[in-house]
């Protein structure tokens, strides 16, 4: 399943990752091969941002908040949200390395990089949604301010 | 519902009278009965008579307002103000002025006549057994000056006749019970109790009055006043011992209260300005401990025989916690304990931003600054001082660590609370908010008072076990 499509906004499309690469068959061959490996594996990074921004928001809304010290405040709200961000980019930029093996195609690191950089984006906005959802039907001690 | 009337004699009854109002805002159980302060005190502009007459309005106020449900009554509420108090001029729907103008500025011997006498009158001679010539002298304004026998004749006119006398005895019901607060070591409290006493007693048309189940605390001497020839005072604590054993001789075959509470001091602890008009006296451990004997008589029977009750602290000491006074006093330092923490919460709330029951129970700016809570507010800065009085005086009360808040857990002294800092308080506020499904009504007053409370009290429990 095709799921780079979501992060094309930021990757560019595979023939501009490819076209650089056409003068040099073995190059072209490794870079061809490096995409389809990330192709393949895409699927897992919007499972990997939706269950870490689930998760932060459950741990947040929930058992952080039945522990005393103003937990309510705006201030570890946002903690958790960048929380969510960061935890995206570091699970998925270090999935792909193990995964997929490196590449010493020029452009293939700054990919990876990108990928994890929009999967991160990706994980903050879902963390707001949930965070809405949450603070609309579920319950909490925390502020509802979303 | 039932009543207590509690007649607050003289300045030592103000004061007591004060320390009750801030125990059951504290949350101390009068075990159903409604209170009924009755002020006598002839002493006109005593700034204690005012204060205290502010501060049951805002307890009343306070009171109406947490049982506020529209058109109808919720229940009284577990925890603070819990009880109610009741103003004799509001349930007779009129002004009932215990505050009768014997005073201003009239001498004694113009209030007893004694021009009117003939010169060679032989009432003259006994005029003169009775009273000095100072006695005679002296104007009546700022009460009696610690003379019983001046105290006797005035009170004994003040109380027959008077409105707020015939009132009482109006609204005066079968279940109601009398408390009567004095001290004996003054003019206007040892001289009122007996005379009071009598006058109930001796209500033969009313019958529920004469046979009331009744009660008094007789405070002794606890603490003196400066050299009276250094001020110009009429009133010498030197004599004050001397009083008492007087009125305790005549105490102990006249009395007729069902039962009778003595509290005292060691010996005088604390020495105050000799100001007869300011009387600007800090509150004090001795009437903290009278107005518990109230919320003792309203738990017990009536007896077969007289009771004589008195009580004690464990250890001698000048600043009293919980362990010198002894675990007969958990309940009124929990009170005092939770009411200081709820102060705590009031100061801090409104400044929290985020606070959840903000959106949750509409805890918002408009709730602060309404006159329900504006009243809280006011009532609680009187309560701290209060406290803060009773801390500092001798023999102090100082059961708490109440001024640092980075550690919390040390409130109470001798005792480790689970609440670090005021954030449990919080947290336990919005969860006990949480779990409240109840649509019984929508008063924000109330639902404050009582998260807090909840709260409070889940921390502070733990001193009864």
């Amino acid at each position: 399943m095709n799921c780079l499509l979501l992060y094309e906004w930021i990757l560019g499309s595979k023939n501009d990752f490819l076209k650089p690469l056409q003068g040099n068959d073995a190059w072209y061959k490794e870079g061809l091969n490096f995409w389809t490996k990330l192709e393949n594996n895409s699927i897992l990074y919007i499972i990997m941002f939706i269950i870490v921004a689930a998760l932060l928001v459950y741990v947040y809304y929930k058992p952080f908040n039945e522990i005393p010290g103003r937990h309510f405040k705006i201030k570890y709200w946002a903690y958790f949200g960048i929380a969510a961000l960061v935890s995206s980019f570091v699970l998925t930029f270090g999935y792909m390395y193990i995964a997929i093996p490196p590449s010493n195609v020029e452009g293939a690191l700054s990919l990876e990089l990108k990928l994890a950089f929009a999967s991160a984006l990706y994980s903050a906005l879902v963390y707001f949604l949930f965070s809405c959802i949450w603070c609309k039907f579920l319950p909490t001690n925390a502020y509802r301010f979303v | 519902m039932k009543k207590v009337f509690v007649f607050c004699i003289g300045g030592t009854g103000i004061r007591v009278m004060k320390s009750i109002t801030m125990l059951m805002a504290s949350g101390m159980n009068t075990n159903g009965y409604m209170v009924v302060p009755v002020i006598l005190d002839p002493h006109l502009d005593l700034e204690e008579k005012k204060n205290l007459h502010t501060l049951l309005d805002r307890y009343i106020a306070i009171y109406d307002r947490s049982i506020d449900n529209g058109t109808s009554r919720l229940n009284p509420l577990e925890g603070f103000f819990n009880s109610e108090i009741k103003l004799l001029s509001q349930l007779n729907n009129q002004s009932n002025d215990t505050q009768q103008p014997v005073g201003s500025g009239v001498q004694f011997s113009s209030y007893i006549g004694t021009s009117a006498l003939g010169a060679n009158d032989i009432n003259h001679y006994l005029i003169e057994t009775l009273f000095s010539s100072k006695n005679l002298k002296n104007t009546l304004s700022v009460g009696f000056k610690g003379n019983p026998n001046v105290g006797t004749v005035v009170l004994g006119d003040m109380i027959e006749g008077a409105d707020w006398f015939k009132a009482f005895k109006t609204h005066f019901e079968k279940d109601d019970r009398i408390f009567i607060i004095s001290s004996v070591f003054g003019g206007t409290g040892a001289s009122g109790y007996p005379l009071l006493e009598k006058k109930i007693r001796g209500s033969v048309e009313e019958p529920a009055v004469q046979n009331a189940l009744m009660g008094a605390v007789t405070v002794l001497p606890y603490y003196g006043l400066k050299d009276a020839s250094t001020t110009g005072s009429d009133i010498d604590s030197a004599n004050f011992y001397t009083k008492t054993k007087a009125a305790l001789a005549y105490y102990e075959t006249t009395v007729k209260s069902d039962y009778l509470y003595y509290i005292g001091e060691t010996s005088l602890k604390q020495v105050y300005e000799n100001d007869e008009r300011k009387q600007d006296d800090k509150a004090n451990f001795i009437e903290l401990i009278a107005a518990s004997a109230l919320f003792d008589f309203l738990k017990r029977a009536r007896p077969e025989s007289r009771q004589y009750l008195s009580r004690a602290i464990e250890s001698d000491q000048d600043s009293l916690d919980l362990s010198s006074m002894g675990a007969g006093y958990k309940d009124i330092v929990k009170s005092v304990a939770d009411y200081m923490l709820l102060r705590e919460l009031i100061l801090v709330l409104p400044k929290e931003t985020y606070f959840p029951l903000k959106k949750n129970r509409g805890f918002d700016n408009a709730f602060y600054s309404d006159t329900d809570f504006q009243s809280l507010l006011q009532f609680t800065d009187t309560y701290y001082h209060w406290y803060s009085e009773l801390a500092q005086n001798k023999r102090a009360f100082a059961p708490l660590h109440y001024d640092s808040r980075s550690d919390m857990s040390g409130w109470i002294k001798g005792m480790k609370l689970k609440a670090k800092d005021d954030s449990y308080y919080l947290l336990r506020m919005i969860q006990h908010s949480n779990k409240d499904k109840s649509k019984e009504h929508s008063n924000k007053f109330r639902y404050f008072l009582q998260f807090a409370y909840e709260a409070i009290d889940s921390y502070t429990s733990k001193i009864n076990n």
